[in-house]
């Protein structure tokens, strides 16, 4: 046998190379991508692109309310007057902040005990996935509405109230491949060894079973982010005067036939965010897929 | 060679061992003494205890098994041994060699920082142990360069040489090793088998060999032993049974040796 060797670029978390490898070869990835880069600088310079910035937070003009798309307006404005544009970049930090906040949350909660029931199995395991199927067992939507209704609605209880219904799946998730590796020879070898339980849970189930949760997060940014629409939009989430692209719809949708740009311009935003998300996923899913990394 | 091994300790002794499951009696194996330097080969098909036997030896066998008879592995008493005097042995002592060492192997993990955690596991930390490293590397003879790899970017005769190396490293003296090349194609079988060889005879490193390849093993054990539904059949040097032996098992194993390439399936 020779000694050579394949280059060294690959692994199975992926750093910056496994991911500009990803969207070199998957079109759809790579738009995912260039749309949540744009959609992120769009938030974090919301105060100095957008043409309003008071009509962001707390600003208003009754003087100029509902105006159509034009050069001063280029989205127009809403029914006190605010630019429909400046109030888009606003929101987009709620709803980016919401998401990433609810994903980290999920995910903290989900992949710890699920890591844990799924290594560990037996009556300790039994305990946290039969929790989990009954957080699993209300849907989703209702359990977060009542709990945003009896907490005071804000875009911190709209996090909270998401975040009780989403991590059950990253446990159930994390459970199973956490269990499918278990007796793999290098754990059953650092357990000959004596290694704490903690430390093969750490160094060794951990790591092998966190590529599907990344994909997974990635799929689920978008979901997310409609369900915080969602709760905004029924008044349970974000208030006013916050920007937040479900409160925008909400208020804009009366006005749908005669003023169409208040309520469009959001849901497109939401649309679009969503998809991002989504192709992104879809495209690390297939990417990471072990079955088609190269040796 | 044997007149020198006949005056050493034997680094594995087993005397009347039995296993069984349940009131059922899975493998057996009267009597087995391995000396340094020795390579003894336990051949069968599947099924005939011959994998059991070796983890009965490592004490690896988990609680359901009920073992009786006597193993003593480098000077413990395996069968009364407590977990912290297994755990002496284990690794530093006698390593296990798995079919298939890619997936024995944590996939996230470099095989630089696989060897420096085992290394540190067993005691062995800084310096003293990337010499080891380097040392165990140039004797399988493989690049310095591969502990930067993770266990996918290697092939299967590479992964099976730093499985090796890794023993080295920790100074093993006996290694028990389970079909260790029936996973690779046959000329890096050759290379494998060759590296095993070379260990012996540099560093008087024992080999358990579990096998279903007669062919294979005939060439490279000083004793077969022949085993079949979890009892031994036939025992001796690979001449005596290969040339000489009437039991109708042997017989059949050495039939279905194919003549001509070498390789058996």
């Amino acid at each position: 046998m020779s000694l050579e060797l394949a280059p060294a670029t690959t692994r199975r978390i992926p750093g910056m190379a496994g991911l500009a490898r990803i969207v070199r070869s998957d079109v759809l990835a790579g738009i995912g991508l260039v749309l949540l880069v744009l959609i992120v600088l769009a938030a974090i310079l919301a105060p100095w692109i957008s043409p309003y910035p008071a009509d962001g937070t707390v600003a208003t003009h009754p003087m100029e309310s509902l105006l159509a798309p034009s050069s001063s307006h280029w989205l127009g404005t809403d029914q006190v007057g605010r630019d429909v544009l400046t109030r888009l970049l606003y929101g987009a930090r709620t709803s980016l902040v919401i998401a990433v906040a609810v994903l980290a949350l999920a995910a903290v909660i989900g992949v710890t005990l699920g890591v844990i029931a799924g290594y560990l199995g037996g009556l300790v395991g039994d305990l946290i996935m039969r929790v989990t199927d009954i957080f699993l067992a209300f849907p989703a939507l209702l359990l977060s509405l009542a709990l945003a209704m009896v907490l005071h609605p804000s875009v911190t209880t709209a996090i909270i109230a998401i975040a009780v219904t989403w991590w059950p799946w990253y446990a159930r998730l994390t459970a199973s491949v956490a269990s499918s590796i278990r007796h793999r020879g290098y754990i059953d070898a650092a357990r000959c060894l004596d290694v704490p339980t903690r430390r093969v849970i750490r160094r060794h189930v951990l790591p092998n079973s966190l590529t599907p949760v990344l994909v997974q997060l990635s799929l689920d940014a978008g979901g997310v982010i409609l369900t915080a629409a969602s709760l905004s939009y029924l008044g349970l989430g974000a208030q006013e005067p916050t920007s937040e692209w479900g409160l925008m719809v909400e208020q804009g949708q009366s006005l749908f036939t005669t003023d169409w740009w208040v309520v469009t311009f959001p849901g497109l935003a939401i649309l679009i965010t969503a998809f991002a998300f989504n192709v992104l996923g879809e495209g690390l899913r297939a990417g990471l897929d072990p079955r088609r990394e190269s040796r | 060679m044997s007149s020198i091994v006949e005056r050493l300790e034997p680094v594995v002794r087993v005397r009347d061992l039995v296993v069984g499951y349940g009131g059922c009696q899975v493998a057996s194996l009267p009597e087995l003494d391995l000396l340094p330097g020795q390579c003894i080969a336990l051949v069968g098909g599947s099924g005939s205890g011959k994998t059991t036997s070796l983890l009965a030896i490592l004490g690896l066998l988990g609680r359901s098994a009920s073992v009786t008879g006597s193993i003593r592995t480098c000077g413990v008493d395996v069968l009364t041994a407590t977990g912290a005097g297994l755990r002496a042995i284990r690794g530093s002592r006698i390593a296990l060699i798995m079919q298939s060492p890619q997936e024995s192997f944590n996939p996230t993990t470099r095989f630089g920082a696989l060897m420096r955690r085992t290394l540190a596991l067993h005691g062995v930390r800084g310096k003293d142990a990337e010499a080891r490293i380097a040392r165990s590397l140039s004797n399988v003879q493989l690049p310095a360069e591969i502990l930067r790899r993770y266990p996918h970017q290697v092939s299967g005769g590479q992964a099976q040489r730093l499985a090796i190396a890794l023993a080295v490293a920790l100074g093993a003296e006996v290694i028990a090793a389970d079909e260790p090349t029936s996973a690779l194609d046959v000329t890096v079988q050759a290379e494998v088998v060759a590296l095993l060889q070379r260990l012996r005879a540099e560093r008087g490193l024992a080999v358990l060999l579990v096998s279903h390849d007669l062919a294979l093993v005939s060439t490279v054990a000083d004793r077969i032993v022949v085993m079949q539904s979890g009892t031994v059949v036939d025992a001796g040097t690979p001449r005596e049974i290969v040339t000489q032996s009437q039991v109708p098992y042997t017989r059949e194993l050495i039939a279905a040796v194919p003549t001509l390439d070498g390789a058996d399936e």
